[in-house]
């Protein structure tokens, strides 16, 4: 099982990252699925806000 | 009227000799025929699966290679990488071929980075009474999915000396066993993946031939920035087949642990060159 808070900050650098906005979205939708597969409840929105 | 300076020199006196090559594996796309593990991709749950390939994690059957200079983390990187991928694919075969560090040190490397110690690891130092390229082929020949070599340079030095051979020749016989268990001809029919340190000339250039510039789908750098610039360490694609390029990870070694820390696209800018 990976650490919940450890895919959250690769979601954040993701999101924060300067990269072609495909390749991002691209990251960040497998990214989001091992999130909420590892039972992640949080929306993107307040990931990338540290809520 | 008689010419002067050297005679004329024969051009096809040391023309390599022409053979009659054989076309029949000429086939039409259609109808080729690949084994689906070919396409599996192993995750080890890292950032790095990311920009390794579009499908997230390292593709089987491939070749990776990773340059950068001494000190900056190339076998620390992998071994992280590769070590993440056993714990989270058990039923994978995993080798570290280390040709760098001894028993000793390696000792120590895992101390500090536990999650090391789940890799099969082969010392080539145990097997310096052998013939290097048997070693070499007959370790690969059991089958693996997924073989870390820790160094190419020191590999082929090995393989050089017990064979007299040149370099070019050596490192065709690393690119053609590579490309054999690519393809799965090994006992266990593996499709095995490989991922090679290699080393750097002091302009950064890579060290190699052509023939195995083009056998590795993927080439990345690992590169410490001046501290004017940051003073970052990053990993960067400049080659790859199957994901992406000209996309800087950093990372930091903090005690027991590799942290990615922040993700930068490449930009071109004047005097980005170091």
């Amino acid at each position: 099982m990976m650490s919940l808070e450890k895919i959250e900050q690769d979601i954040k650098m993701v999101m924060d990252s300067n990269i072609p906005n495909e390749e991002k979205d691209k990251i960040i939708f497998r990214l989001e699925k091992k999130y909420r597969k590892n039972g992640g409840e949080k929306s993107l929105g307040n990931i990338q806000s540290n809520k | 009227m008689k010419k002067r300076g050297r005679p004329a020199k024969n051009k096809t006196e040391n023309a390599p000799v022409h053979v009659q090559i054989d076309f029949s594996q000429i086939t039409k796309l259609k109808n080729l025929n690949i084994d689906e593990r070919m396409f599996d991709q192993m995750e080890s749950g890292l950032i790095l699966d990311d920009l390794i390939s579009h499908e997230g994690g390292i593709p089987s059957a491939t070749n990776l290679m990773l340059f950068g200079d001494p000190g900056t983390g190339k076998t620390t990187l992998l071994l992280d990488l590769m070590a993440s991928v056993q714990l989270r694919n058990k039923e994978r075969k995993c080798l570290f071929i280390s040709g760098e560090m001894g028993k000793k040190q390696m000792f120590k490397y895992t101390q500090r980075f536990p999650q090391f110690g789940t890799v099969d690891t082969l010392f080539v130092s145990d097997y310096t009474d052998y013939n290097t390229k048997d070693v070499i082929e007959q370790v690969l020949d059991m089958g693996w999915d997924l073989i870390l070599i820790d160094s190419v340079a020191e590999v082929l030095e090995g393989v050089r000396n017990d064979n007299g051979w040149d370099r070019k020749v050596a490192e065709s016989w690393l690119v053609d066993t590579c490309v054999k268990n690519n393809k799965g001809e090994n006992q266990t029919n593996k499709f095995s993946t490989f991922m090679l340190i290699q080393q750097v000339t002091k302009g950064g250039v890579f060290v190699g031939s052509n023939k195995m510039k083009h056998m590795v789908d993927a080439a990345a750098e690992i590169r410490r920035e001046k501290e004017s610039n940051g003073g970052g360490t990053y990993i960067m694609f400049n080659k790859n087949r199957n994901g992406m390029v000209d996309v800087k990870l950093y990372f930091q070694l903090t005690g027991t642990q590799i942290v990615y820390s922040n993700i930068e696209a490449r930009v071109e800018e004047e005097g980005d060159a170091e």
